[in-house]
């Protein structure tokens, strides 16, 4: 036995060697070995020695000109995205001296492949980021420092956005990504049936605040008028609602939150925040009159798809809606309870950022700088080709070309999920909105009342341990008390009891250091 | 049937069927949501006997729903055809000479090979190998070469199989006749292993056509898309939407086009349809195998 | 060593060395080398430095995998499950596999082949909706049909923990069993005729062939194929655990095991060194376990050893 296992560990002593030869020489090398697949990547690195090409009077051949890649996701399959990219490289091939390829990744899909791509050696350069920690990803060193380009040029961005948006986007003072141009507030409010609504005769004014009591005797009646269907429906999935108004400043549980839009400073835990405990108890009360969905902790429809079935009568949401910026007949009413609000993470929802392992880091920017700013790309990356993919209304909004529908369009992009791309206000007004949809838009968000503690976002690395331990906690019984579907009194004990036990207070703490930090620097 | 029933053999037929039933039950229940019609599906729930029968759901799917089925079809077909003959044969010969009692180092190279099941050095690692030293992603071997072509199991499963049932005296007789390894690997291990090749091509054969890991980390570019990928995809994009509503910014305009509770089974059913057309001639061959390999061994 | 003094042994093995040399390059090229990543367990790992580069970090990243209830808890879960598995799936899976080779007509043989390999099939998320049609609160089977046939009140599974290890279970053995008695049935159909013609000849019942002739005969694949579950004792299939619950947070206390538990803390922070850190411990754990079960088997059994 003892010299078996003396081979077996020699045995495992020269594969490990051989492994970690290979593999460190493997990542030394890579620059000579690229395949067919990186032709165009070492064309990059001969054509542009890192500089911003000024444009040739000659004709330029696109061929030569280093690619830069950007990832995106998508909900559809775009097939005409090759022309589309082909109309856009025209522009940037002049203006920038670079080529863009863009990947479409599926929604679910997107975050683990962009994190694969971003360990590779240049394998993409712009990337869209949705929902994730800037500070752990620039601590990862997963993305680019773009503090110095910005500062080049920051005009052209703030035509756009708010300096506090962007300065949302710093990690100890250093930018690493652009939010996306798009809402920055949203309200609270209630999807209402329309058919049943009219049909039970009540006017939806979506001008006024509504109660929680009359929200409460509309669904009531609703129930009692269709005893089918269900009152109410989660959010998504088996989230009945993410937040009301108290802030969590921007990690996706809330361990630890700041009541009244998080302007008092003090970051407690959310088993004491008042406004979850009252909206907890009410949705108890709901749920016991059979208003609720009773099967909303194991939900997998979405009320997108409930409502317009005519199966559910509402769901609570967040959202932004400014008054009359649909034209389009939807199959709801929005009814307002709480008026929009911008959260402290309302800027690092969604946001543009660069691989740290891009070959091309400046002609990268210039494109993503070019994204945001130039109209023409803009409407390209969103609409597609005028005439092919859609067309000018007479109203001069964009809307699919003729003979052109939204299932068999090859590029919809704009139509279907705008919110995707880096600006989604310097494009035509889609033919579902109203008029002058970007300036509605635009005031809705400068009159929404502002989180005390916007442009801070909490960085869990310090306190990981607990952290993890707390966010298992946290689902198991957030989104359960909230739906109402769980005794709420016992059930709050027993989850501020485990928080407690997960190291709760160890994560306030650090999450108070770092707001009082924050708001000692402003 | 000639032969007399014993109660025993009544107990088996009755124990079989009744799990066959408890096996089929919830396919046919998937079967039949995908031809049921949305809004009865939504109003009364999963049934056997629907009111309303619908294809819509095949409609949207076979139309596109955006993505090529019948490509993701023929490529599916493809890597699994290659990919089960190429991963049988290296299983065998690896199999085999494990297999021999008299093989000097034997354990040492049986133990090499289950270490693979319980070590692997996680996604990272994997993927930087691949992608930065074969550059294999966005082509085909993408599909076919990561994580399936050998699996440390299948190997294990086949060596115990070869020790336990070909006489060890067979394979001696046949080296004193003065057959090299290859044949005697040809001419008498492989027919009598027909059974576990069978098994085990039909195991390897539903990893590939089942598989979507590799098309999710190595594929990106849709032209290479098996079947599974397309169905993935559209699967995970649902489970995006429905879960990550808290962090998403959301605009008025957007339109969603959710698939729905029928698409999604009718999605299942598509991507099962071939294993259950192609199973039963599969079978005709396993069964050949048997009757070779087990009556006369 | 031995070999120095038979060198024509090595001359008549070779060519059985040489058939195993793709499937040894394989092995070195998907498993082996990518094993290097195991570092990353104890490194912070960073993007730009890459692998070898980034910062060694000790300890600090398995420290979450071992701090408070919940920890404890879901390595609990894990093992108990795994345990639970194994001895109820081996048992049935060898039941299936000897009624099998019972049923003499091969026609209805290969319609029971085809029918219980179905459950196989089927992935995982769609299980997870099967198991909703008929659990679901108001629209289920279960609650719909069957309590109500029985006069009982509807049960609200989803948010009921106190049930889900006795469905865990039965979901996993619907979707293996399957599988597992196939792989018993084709060591069956090897067994030598013979054996079980000289014991019908000697008056053996038919449980006495069972128990002496099948059963032994299937006493190496048992052993290797626990051996080989063993060794997975502290993984868990991620589908079963987070997609069939519908990751319901009330059922948490049934339903979390490490890898669930994992990708809940780490699925927003993509934090690379925590999560190789899981695995590592997962395989050392296995390792240990399953060397330890192998060396008994050695000593009772040296054929049937895996190693």
């Amino acid at each position: 036995m003892k010299l078996r296992m003396k081979k077996v560990i020699a045995l495992l002593g020269a594969m490990t060697l051989t492994a970690s030869l290979l593999l460190s020489g493997c990542g030394g090398s890579d620059n000579g070995t690229a395949g067919n697949a990186e032709n165009t990547d070492s064309a990059a690195n001969n054509g542009s020695d890192g500089q911003v090409k000024e444009a040739d009077d000659n004709t330029v051949n696109m061929d030569d000109l280093p690619v830069i890649k950007m990832a995106t996701m998508t909900g559809a399959n775009y097939d005409d995205t090759d022309a589309v990219e082909a109309e856009i490289n025209k522009i940037l091939a002049e203006k920038v001296g670079a080529v863009l390829d863009i990947t479409w990744s599926g929604m679910g899909t997107y975050k683990q492949q962009v994190n694969l791509m971003l360990t590779g050696d240049g394998e993409v350069d712009i990337v869209m980021l949705s929902g994730v920690p800037l500070a752990t990803y620039a601590g990862n060193g997963m993305l680019l420092d773009l503090t110095d380009y910005y500062d080049q040029d920051p005009d052209s961005f703030l035509e756009w956005l708010d300096v506090s948006y962007i300065d949302s986007c710093r990690v100890n003072g250093r930018l690493y990504a652009i939010p996306e141009v798009i809402n920055f507030s949203n309200e609270i409010l209630v999807h209402a049936n329309k058919a049943m609504m009219d049909d039970m005769g009540i006017e939806a004014d979506d001008s006024k605040i509504w109660t929680m009591d009359e929200i409460h005797d509309l669904v009531k009646q609703a129930v009692d008028t269709y005893p089918d269907i269900y009152g109410v429906v989660p959010q998504s999935g088996s989230q009945f609602l993410a937040q009301i108004n108290y802030d969590n400043l921007g990690d996706t549980s809330f361990v630890g939150v700041i009541e009244d839009h998080g302007t008092t400073g003090k970051v407690i835990s959310v088993t004491e925040c008042e406004e979850y405990i009252e909206f907890s108890r009410t949705m108890r009360k709901w749920y016991q009159e059979g208003l609720i969905m009773q099967d909303c902790m194991s939900n997998t429809e979405a009320w997108s798809s409930m409502i317009p079935a005519g199966k559910a009568f509402c769901a609570f949401d967040a959202g932004a809606y400014p008054d009359n910026a649909s034209t389009e007949d939807t199959t709801y009413y929005n009814l307002t309870i709480h008026p929009n609000w911008s959260a402290a993470n309302c800027a690092v929802r969604l946001d543009y950022g660069i691989a740290a392992n891009s070959k091309n880091p400046d002609l990268a920017f210039a494109v993503l700088k070019e994204l945001y700013t130039n109209t023409d790309i803009c409407n390209l990356l969103a609409y597609g080709i005028e005439g092919t993919h859609y067309q000018i209304t007479d109203e001069g909004k964009a809307a699919p070309a003729e003979g052109i529908t939204l299932e068999n369009s090859g590029y919809s992009c704009g139509f279907i999920n705008v919110w995707v791309l880096p600006n989604t206000l310097n494009i035509h007004t889609s033919y579902t909105s109203a008029d002058g949809f970007a300036d509605l838009l635009r005031s809705y968000d400068a009159n929404a009342i502002k989180s005390g503690a916007l442009g801070c976002v909490f960085d869990s690395t310090n306190v990981t341990n607990e952290y993890t331990a707390c966010v298992n906690v946290f689902e198991k019984y957030y989104y359960a008390i909230m739906s109402g579907s769980m005794d709420t009194e016992s059930t709050l004990e027993t989850f501020k009891a485990e928080l407690k036990a997960a190291g709760e207070d160890v994560v306030i703490a650090e999450k108070q250091t770092q707001l009082d930090a924050f708001l000692a620097d402003k | 049937m000639s032969k007399k029933i014993t109660p025993g053999v009544v107990v088996t037929h009755l124990v079989m069927i009744t799990l066959c039933v408890i096996c089929v039950i919830p396919f046919l229940l998937i079967v039949i949501s995908s031809f049921t019609e949305e809004s009865t599906l939504m109003m009364n729930g999963y049934s056997f006997f629907p009111e309303k029968w619908s294809t819509y759901a095949y409609t949207y799917i076979l139309g596109g729903g955006g993505h090529n089925v019948i490509h993701g079809y023929f490529v599916s077909i493809g890597v699994t055809v290659v990919g089960t003959i190429l991963s049988i044969l290296m299983t065998t010969l690896f199999a085999y000479p494990l297999s021999r009692k008299d093989l000097p180092l034997r354990n040492i190279f049986a133990f090499f090979v289950f270490f693979t099941m319980l070590f692997n050095g996680g996604l990272v690692p994997s993927y930087m190998m691949w992608t930065r030293v074969f550059h294999i992603k966005n082509t085909y071997a993408a599909l076919l070469f990561p994580t399936l072509l050998m699996n440390a199991f299948y190997v294990i499963m086949m060596r115990t199989y070869f020790s336990t049932t070909i006489p060890e005296e067979l394979i001696e007789a046949a080296r004193l006749d003065g057959g090299s390894e290859i044949t005697i690997l040809r001419k008498v291990v492989a027919p009598l292993s027909k059974p576990m090749v069978s098994t085990l091509a039909f195991m390897i054969g539903l990893g590939y056509w089942n598989d979507w890991m590799n098309g999710l980390y190595y594929v990106t570019d849709t032209t290479y898309f098996s079947i599974q990928n397309i169905l993935n995809r559209m699967l995970q994009d649902v489970q995006f939407l429905s879960t990550a509503a808290a962090t998403q910014a959301s605009m008025g305009n957007i339109v969603s086009n959710l698939p729905t509770t029928g698409i999604r089974m009718s999605v299942a059913v598509i991507g099962l349809l071939p294993i259950m057309i192609v199973y039963p001639f599969f079978q005709k061959y396993l069964v050949k195998g048997i009757m070779i390999g087990g009556v006369k061994g | 060593m031995k070999t120095r003094k038979k060198k024509i042994r090595w001359k008549r093995y070779l060519p059985l060395y040489l058939m195993m040399i793709p499937g040894i390059l394989y092995l070195l090229v998907n498993n082996y080398m990518p094993m290097s990543g195991l570092i990353l367990a104890f490194k912070r790992f960073n993007y730009s430095l890459g692998m070898w580069q980034s910062p060694w970090v000790g300890l600090s990243n398995f420290t979450y995998l071992f701090t408070g209830n919940e920890a404890l808890q879901i390595i609990r879960n894990t093992i108990c499950y795994n345990l639970v598995f194994i001895v109820l799936g081996t048992i049935l899976a060898i039941t299936v596999a000897i009624l099998l080779n019972d049923v003499k007509n091969i026609k209805t043989k290969k319609i029971y082949q085809t029918l219980i390999l179905i459950p196989y099939l089927i992935s995982i998320v769609i299980v997870s909706y099967i198991v909703f049609a008929f659990l679901s609160q108001d629209s289920g089977f279960v609650n719909n049909t069957l309590l109500k046939a029985l006069g009982r009140d509807s049960i609200s599974w989803y948010t009921s923990p106190k049930y889900w290890p006795v469905i865990l279970t039965l979901v996993y053995l619907w979707k293996s069993f399957g599988y597992n008695s196939i792989i018993y049935y084709a060591t069956i159909i090897g067994i030598d005729e013979t054996y079980f013609e000289a014991a019908r000849i000697d008056g053996a019942t038919r449980w006495q062939q069972v128990w002496y002739i099948t059963l032994q005969c299937l006493k190496p694949t048992i052993i290797t194929l626990t051996l080989l579950s063993i060794g997975r004792i502290f993984y868990s299939d991620f589908g079963l655990f987070y997609q069939v619950p519908m990751d319901s947070g009330p059922l948490l206390n049934a339903t979390n095991t490490i890898d669930t538990y994992v990708y809940r803390a780490l699925l927003t922070l993509n934090d690379v060194g925590r999560s190789s850190a899981a695995g590592f411990m997962q395989s050392v754990m296995g390792f240990i376990v399953v060397f330890s079960a192998n060396l008994l088997v050695n000593k009772i059994d040296k054929d049937n050893a895996l190693f």
